[in-house]
Order: structure tokens, then C-alpha cells, then sequence
């Protein structure tokens, strides 16, 4: 009786001592989640707890069948790596801490394979100082359905400091972190802290094999390639690491469209930045790059197709999407620009095949540029300095 | 006309032109020399410089080598005239070859042509007395020619406002002491459409001394240290950047003096290197000059 009561004591103390602690130990969320792309074929799931503990993501391809990742340790950070998705499925996905489902189940597009010709993305840029406008972006970019978004660089103003992220960032852009992966590069704003080290901790990118971070790097979707440099904090001369690393992707390359993404423009109408036309814009035209997206000027301007710095029937176009919400820039129009205007909005590209569609968009969505290439199939063998032949259709202002 | 005529209307042209704002001058270079030629005399100056750019360095140092070859020549012709004592007005003309060629993927672009023209005058204080260090004083103006975005610009559409202090010790008779000297320019540029106002500061000090005297003339070798800095990146023409530059410099230089009373030229040959630029180019320039009193 007496062994009986004492046991009964104890149970109670347990109870009461976990009914006591248990809140303490509560996970919340503080930031995400958000999506990543570690790799071609990977997608990871991001987010931040306010105390350390384990990371789980449990996640359905269109089949129902519930699968569950995880990774390996404690921490306030979590990343978790999915692997080997159908290509292009509509994943639902949910996150877990510490036993706690941190938030609603949501979903992402799985990344293509190089089988597929079709997809479309989203380019954003400067959407430092956003706001409302940002907001806005990203409500278009769920709607639209794009698999990712491609970011031009200053992600945050006005320094890269890990504090300034959450606010410029994180909450006006949450409802499409959500859903689909944004492919960043450093601007100059971003590397202002620490070299962009809250950049490098915040985005998941693939490694590059060359560095230890992935400040550039390149990732291929379905038939297209892109390729992601860093003109803010890298070397990018015809010695450095990046160059060497930047040509021999390019060369390598088998897929029917390549896009190069950066920072600062090499053609534009605001700053261009001369030093990287000079040392990077002749590579693009040697390996067939089809289009160059920047930032930093903030306005939305193509340029003709230019071959040997001069604007041609054929070459590279060069596009700059600086209008994520930083006050807007004036300009003086150049002779190599085709359209330029000072407004916000985002970038759209479809392609189809060998077929590019790109519209350019304010924050309602209203189409105030367009561009069409097409290009003939098959694609170039790979290794061989190629000239893609382009034929050009310029839809003009709508 | 007589020549006190003529030099009271050379002088109020003078007083004109620097009560209409434009006696304002100007593009140095290391060898650029400033001197105030006798009363009634004109001074020629010609200077051709080439500077090889190897590659250009950003603000946080990381040096972006370019794959090819890029070369700026420049060519100035400076004439100026003193109607009055100590005082000459001139005039000065540049132009500009900028180069760019990468062999290895056949990319290549030049231009070439005149980027502006520049107005100055010079100011000797006590310039007719023997002095040990002379000194010259220029106000210089020069009109940028505008020029749309290409990848090298002859010009980068500024113009500009300078005062410039030029300080050097003239050779003493007998001629075999150390000499020095030195240039300080401040240089204005107003804001332009788009862009906020540009100022440069310059430094330059030389010493050195004979190293050989032929039949009158004389070969001197000094050794140049120079500063620049820039608010806004402009180089050769060049607008890089809306943010500072700056960077060092160190060469040296070889003079030849002809012997007094002739009208032979005067001859500079200097080379300089960059040192620590930042935001800036980054290689060597070689400058030749002729100049010659009539």
C-alpha cells in the first residue's frame, strides 16, 4: 500500500513536472519556411526556431504517400534536403521542430529534369527597400505559378547584416518563400556586412567546386541553364577562380538556353559597370549565353541583341529588373537600349521548347515590355564553341 | 600695333575670359610641366602618353585582371602665350585612343577621336626674380566632349575645373645639386544629370639630380611619388564607378635640357606604375614630351 502510494507520488510529480516544462520547451517559429535548391536535383526546406532542435520535413508527391526527411543534429537553423522528386511535381510539404508542426502544409514545383522544355521563372531584383511593393510581387509571383525566382542582388538595405533580413525580406516576400526557391546573387548592399556572410547563411544554393562558398554557382531547370556570378565580393578577372570556373560551365553545357545572372549591369542606361563588360560580356557572346539579368539600377531596360559591344541582330540581351521596390532611378537612354523605364515590377520568362517568351510586369501585374527568341532544335554538343542563332521577335511596349 | 598695344589687348582678353568663367585648365600628366614663358613669348608643349591597363582593382581590393589587352593613348598639344609679366594664357587640345582586344575569343573595340578642349592660365608670383624653387600657378578649364555609353569612351563627359601649384628648383649654375619639385591639383567637376559633382585631388614630388652634362645641354634623373583621389571612379576618359577611387603612383623620369638660347625642345620621358590603387586601373604608363619657348 505504502509502495503503491509513493508510486502514485511520483507519477504525479512527473505529470505536473512536464505539465510545468513543457511550454518552456515549446519550439516557434521565427523566420520561414522558406525553400532552397542545394542542387539540380534537391530542393531544401529552410527555417528558424527561436531555440535549437531537431528538423523534420515530411512532404507527398501528387501520388498522396507521405515521406519524411529529416537532418542530423540540433540547431536554431534548419535546412532540410529532399532529394529525388518526380520531375516537376506539385510537392506538398510540412515542418517540423521538436515534435511541433511549425506551420501550415503548403507546396512546392519539384525541380526538371533535363528531359523537360517547358517552365517558367520569375526575375526580381533590388528589393531591399520594398515594402508594400514587394508584397505585391509576390502575390503576382503565387499566381503566376513560376517554379523560382531569380534575384539580382541587394536583398537587404542597407547593409547585409543578418537583422536587416527579416524585415526587407523575409515577411514581405513570405507568401512565395513559401511556395518556390529564390536563386539569389550578392549585390553590393548585401556584402557590405561581413563579406555577406547572413547571404551565405540564409540562401541554399549548389556548391561550385571551386570555393568553399557559393557566392557564384550554377544550377540547369528542364533545358536551360543559369548561371549565377558574383561581381560585388569576388574576384571575376581572367586569373581568378570564377573565370576559369564561369568558362568552363559555359563550355560544358548542352542545354538550349543559358542565362547569367549578377548584379551590377554591363549595359545600362543608369551605371553600367565597365569593368564587367570588358572582362565578362565577351565570354557570354563566345558561349552562346541568350540572355544576362542584373540589377542595381533601379528601373526595368533591355537592350538590343549585342555582339562585340556594339547592339547587332544578333548577340546577348541584356536585362536589367532593378524595380523590386528601392526608390527608382532616372536615366539617360543609350543607344544599345531597346526599352527602358523607370517602374517597378518583375520579370517573366516562359520557355517552350526553343521558344522564350519574357514579360515584363509592374507589382499589378500588368505587362509593360515584352521579348521573344526563338532558336532552332537540336541543341548545340556540348564542348563546342557555339554562336546560337537566333531569330528575334520583338513584341514592344503593351 | 605696337607692342605695349598689343600686349594691353592680349592682357584684357586675359581679364575677360577669367571674368567670364572659362580661364579654368586641366589634363597632367607626370611630365606635364608647368612654366610662364618670357613677356611677348609663346611656350609649346607636346606630351604623348600610353598607359597599358592591366587589369583594375575594386574598392575592397580585389584586382579583376583582364583577359586581353587595354590601352589608353593620350596626345596633348599645349600652347600658351605671355602678354603681360608672370602671366600667359594657353590653350590646350587632347586626343585620345582607347584600345581593347581579346585575341583568344576575337573581342576588340577602339575609339578614338578629341574628348574636350582646354583653357588655362598661368601665374608665376615673383617669376622674373631667381628664385631657389620656382612657382606657377594654373587655373584651367576643360570642356568634356558628351558622348553616349560605349565600352571605352574617349571621354567621360565631364567637365572640369582645376587649380594647379606647380613648385620646382631651376638649375643652378654649375648645375650638379639635387633638385625637386612637385605638382598639387584640385579638380571640380559640376554635378551632372544624373550624377552628383566630382572632385579629384592630385600630388606629385620629384627629386633627382644631373646625371650628365654634353656640350651646354644636361640629362637629369629624378624619381617621381604621386597620389590621387577621386570621388567619383573617372580614368582616361572612363566612367567606372559612382563611388571613390583612389591609388599611388612611382616612376621616374629622364629630362634633357638643350643648352640656353636655342630653340631646340626640351625632352621628358617618364615611366610610371600604379601602386594600391583602389577602384581604379591598375598598370604602367609611359609619357614623352616636348616643349620649346619662341
Amino acid at each position: 500500500m505504502q509502495r503503491t502510494r509513493s508510486l502514485v507520488q511520483i507519477v504525479l510529480f512527473c505529470v505536473t513536472a512536464l505539465a510545468v516544462v513543457e511550454p518552456a520547451l515549446a519550439v516557434s517559429l521565427t523566420r520561414g519556411p522558406y525553400l532552397g535548391r542545394p542542387s539540380d536535383s534537391a530542393v531544401a526546406v529552410i527555417w528558424n526556431t527561436d531555440t535549437a532542435a531537431d528538423s523534420r520535413v515530411d512532404y507527398a508527391a501528387p501520388d498522396g504517400v507521405w515521406h519524411t526527411a529529416t537532418s542530423s543534429g540540433v540547431s536554431a537553423h534548419h535546412v532540410v534536403a529532399i532529394e529525388g522528386l518526380p520531375s516537376g511535381a506539385e510537392i506538398n510539404y510540412r515542418v517540423f521542430s521538436g515534435g511541433v508542426e511549425l506551420a501550415p502544409e503548403s507546396s512546392f514545383r519539384a525541380p526538371r529534369d533535363a528531359t523537360e522544355t517547358r517552365f517558367r521563372f520569375a526575375v526580381i531584383g533590388d528589393t531591399a527597400e520594398g515594402g508594400s511593393v514587394l508584397t505585391q510581387i509576390a502575390d503576382r509571383l503565387v499566381e503566376s505559378g513560376v517554379d523560382f525566382a531569380v534575384h539580382t542582388g541587394d536583398v537587404v538595405y542597407p547593409t547585409g547584416a543578418q537583422q536587416n533580413y527579416d524585415k526587407t525580406f523575409f515577411l514581405p516576400l513570405a507568401r512565395w518563400l513559401l511556395r518556390g526557391p529564390v536563386l539569389p546573387t550578392l549585390g553590393n548592399h548585401d556584402v557590405m556586412t561581413s563579406r555577406g556572410a547572413a547571404y551565405l547563411t540564409n540562401f541554399v544554393v549548389p556548391p561550385n567546386g571551386v570555393t568553399r562558398s557559393s557566392r557564384f554557382y550554377a544550377i540547369r531547370q528542364a533545358n536551360a541553364l543559369f548561371v549565377c556570378l558574383d561581381v560585388e565580393s569576388s574576384s571575376f578577372g581572367a586569373d581568378s577562380p570564377q573565370y576559369g570556373w564561369l568558362v568552363r560551365t559555359l563550355a560544358a553545357s548542352t542545354a538550349t538556353w543559358k542565362f547569367v545572372y549578377f548584379h551590377e549591369p554591363p549595359y545600362s542606361s543608369g551605371h553600367p559597370n565597365h569593368i564587367v563588360r570588358m572582362i565578362l560580356c565577351p565570354l557570354f557572346e563566345h558561349f552562346g549565353v541568350d540572355i544576362v539579368f542584373s540589377g542595381h539600377v533601379h528601373l526595368y531596360e533591355r537592350t538590343w541583341p549585342i555582339h562585340d559591344f556594339v547592339p547587332s541582330g544578333r548577340g546577348v540581351v541584356y536585362i536589367t529588373e532593378g524595380g523590386g521596390g528601392s526608390p527608382l532611378s532616372t536615366f539617360h537612354q543609350e543607344d544599345y537600349t531597346a526599352f527602358v523605364a523607370s517602374r517597378f515590377g518583375y520579370t517573366e520568362v516562359q520557355i517552350d521548347g526553343g521558344t522564350l517568351t519574357l514579360t515584363a510586369h509592374d507589382p499589378s501585374g500588368s505587362v509593360f515590355d515584352s521579348l521573344v527568341l526563338d532558336k532552332p532544335q537540336p541543341v548545340p554538343s556540348a564542348g563546342v564553341p557555339i554562336r546560337a542563332g537566333h531569330t528575334r521577335r520583338h513584341l514592344g511596349r503593351r | 600695333m605696337s607692342t605695349s598695344v598689343r600686349r594691353r589687348c592680349l592682357a584684357s582678353f586675359v581679364v575677360l575670359l577669367g571674368g567670364a568663367g572659362v580661364s579654368r585648365g586641366q589634363l597632367i600628366t607626370p611630365n606635364s610641366s608647368i612654366a610662364v614663358p618670357p613677356v611677348g613669348h609663346a611656350r609649346v608643349e607636346t606630351e604623348y602618353s600610353l598607359y597599358a591597363a592591366n587589369s583594375f582593382v575594386d574598392l575592397e581590393g580585389h584586382e579583376q585582371k583582364f583577359p586581353g589587352s587595354l590601352d589608353f593613348a593620350l596626345a596633348i598639344l599645349r600652347v600658351s602665350y605671355s602678354p603681360m609679366r608672370n602671366l600667359a594664357i594657353g590653350v590646350e587640345q587632347p586626343y585620345r585612343r582607347s584600345t581593347f582586344e581579346e585575341p583568344g575569343i576575337e573581342a576588340s573595340f577602339s575609339s578614338k577621336g578629341i574628348p574636350g578642349i582646354g583653357f588655362f592660365i598661368d601665374w608665376a608670383p615673383g617669376g622674373d626674380k631667381p628664385h631657389r624653387w620656382r612657382r606657377v600657378l594654373r587655373f584651367g578649364y576643360v570642356r568634356a566632349r558628351n558622348e553616349t555609353d560605349q565600352v571605352l569612351t574617349i571621354s567621360d563627359g565631364a567637365n572640369r575645373y582645376s587649380a594647379t601649384f606647380g613648385l620646382d628648383s631651376p638649375a643652378t649654375q654649375g648645375g650638379q645639386g639635387w633638385r625637386g619639385g612637385g605638382t598639387f591639383q584640385l579638380v571640380y567637376g559640376p554635378p551632372l544629370e544624373a550624377e552628383r559633382r566630382y572632385l579629384e585631388s592630385r600630388v606629385q614630388v620629384e627629386a633627382g639630380r644631373p646625371i650628365l652634362h654634353v656640350l651646354g645641354s644636361e640629362i637629369c634623373a629624378f624619381g617621381l611619388l604621386g597620389y590621387r583621389s577621386l570621388t567619383i571612379a573617372r580614368q582616361e576618359g572612363m566612367f567606372f564607378h559612382d563611388r571613390t577611387s583612389q591609388g599611388a603612383f612611382a616612376g621616374l623620369r629622364l629630362g634633357w635640357q638643350p643648352p640656353a638660347r636655342t630653340l631646340i625642345p626640351s625632352l621628358r620621358l617618364s615611366v610610371v606604375k600604379d601602386l594600391r590603387p583602389r577602384n581604379a586601373l591598375c598598370g604602367w604608363k609611359a609619357t614623352v614630351s616636348l616643349a620649346a619657348t619662341f
